[in-house]
């Protein structure tokens, strides 16, 4: 899929963005797991997409999602670098992220949950992501990021290998790795699989 | 069989052909330590698809929005053009919009209404020496009408319909409130950055206040440490908001 440019010469099609816009799932995932601590991972969605669709139209792109999660992964670790490199412009910035801490609407108003209509298995479920989500922050950057892509954006293991730069079997060996340490930190705090 | 990783790995990535897979199978019966090596895998995978969540509503149009507002500030008159400044997430223009799906939970009603504010230049405020921060409204457009009414009784004073949504737009930190008003609706738009005045706006009472007409929508605001802007399609609305508000326009 290539992304011309609309006629008046501006940026990419509405149809691009929106094809592009049928992936917001998976780069949110990604970029909200990854995200350094203390940065909203909405912000480094959007910019993700806007480089993207800034770039859309010089690019051959195949595979969309997989050109969209390298560039965000490429938008979190410019973040990391440039946290670390000016901590002192960081203080008051009063945009800090918690795991779980999304709009409070979201989980009732959104359709996809309709399911989980019930308030406290809504609760429930809330609380498990939020420990989940402080037992990943504890692993190991490879062992995370591998299962980042696999589990919670639910790439293969070959498309995890492309974007992360390392053989297929690192990957394999990395989300194995850390499943069982995620396991054993939940372990500890009594959260099981049982859903 | 030997305990031995890479087979693991293989016999849960189901890589392992038929005669592997059975002799692994019987080795696991008898082995607790790969036993314990796949239970902890497949445990730890489906905790991890817990966090397979859906991305927030609104974030969509927030980017539909960022995208369309690059696209109007890509090709500006060169005079207009203020040096790009060296900042994080600004994509710093003269011109913002502010663009967001609310989702208005009413009572009994869940109604969703897009609002898309379109952006264009303000020569008046890059002339003015406006700093590239300051946040311009110059036209609104509705994604899908806001209606005029509302069925039902007019409410006693505004009422706030769900949340504030926070966004930044162009590098521009806003909050949007939804308000029903009377029998209608209105939107207010809040920034720690002034909104200038588009042209054809008309100048308010107190310093740096003014309203305008914009496509169908009337807008008043107020200019301050805070500043605010209300957008709705019905005029008293934006009066009675005001007085609500305590916005001196």
């Amino acid at each position: 899929v290539t992304g011309p440019r609309t006629p008046a010469g501006g940026g990419p099609t509405a149809e691009f963005v929106e094809a592009a816009l049928s992936h917001l799932d998976s780069v949110y995932r990604l970029a909200r797991h990854l995200v350094p601590a203390g940065c909203n991972p909405e912000d480094l969605v959007q910019e993700t997409f806007v480089r993207a669709l800034d770039a859309a139209p010089r690019e051959d792109v195949r595979d969309v999602r997989a050109w969209l999660l390298t560039i965000c992964l490429n938008v979190v670790r410019n973040e990391a670098r440039w946290r670390s490199r000016h901590p002192e412009q960081l203080v008051g910035l009063g945009d800090g992220h918690e795991f779980g801490a999304g709009p409070a609407s979201r989980s009732t108003s959104d359709p996809r949950l309709a399911t989980e209509a019930d308030p406290a298995r809504l609760a429930e479920l809330g609380e498990r992501r939020r420990a989940v989500g402080r037992a990943l922050a504890r692993l190991a950057a490879p062992q995370r990021d591998a299962i980042v892509l696999m589990d919670v954006v639910g790439c293969t293991a070959r498309e995890t290998a492309e974007l992360l730069g390392c053989p297929r079997g690192t990957v394999l060996a990395s989300v194995h790795r850390g499943r069982r340490r995620l396991a054993t930190l939940l372990e500890s705090e009594g959260i099981d699989d049982d859903l | 069989m030997t305990c031995d990783e890479h087979r693991t790995l293989l016999f849960l990535a189901g890589e392992l052909d038929a005669e592997d897979r059975a002799s692994f199978d019987r080795h696991l019966l008898e082995c607790e330590a790969c036993w314990r090596a796949v239970t902890e895998d497949r445990r730890g995978r489906t905790l991890a698809e817990a966090l397979r969540e859906p991305a927030p509503n609104g974030l969509a149009d927030r980017i539909r929005l960022a995208t369309e507002t690059r696209q109007v500030g890509a090709t500006p008159a060169p005079s207009t053009v203020a040096a790009p400044a060296r900042r994080r997430w600004a994509h710093g223009r003269v011109a913002v919009a502010a663009g967001v799906l609310l989702v208005g939970a009413a009572a009994g009603a869940g109604t969703t209404f897009a609002l898309t504010a379109r952006s264009a230049r303000t020569p008046a405020a890059s002339a003015a020496g406006t700093s590239s921060m300051a946040a311009t409204m110059t036209a609104v457009h509705l994604g899908h009408a806001l209606p005029m009414h509302i069925d039902g009784p007019p409410v006693r004073e505004p009422t706030t319909l769900g949340t504030a949504v926070s966004m930044t737009v162009a590098g521009v930190q806003l909050s949007v409130t939804y308000y029903r008003v009377g029998t209608g609706e209105a939107l207010v738009v809040e920034s720690h950055q002034r909104f200038a005045m588009p042209s054809g706006g008309t100048p308010g009472h107190h310093a740096g206040a003014w309203t305008a007409q914009l496509e169908g929508l009337t807008v008043w605001c107020a200019n301050g440490t805070m500043s605010a802007a209300i957008v709705t399609p019905m005029p008293g609305a934006a009066a009675d908001l005001a007085l609500f508000l305590g916005m001196s326009v």
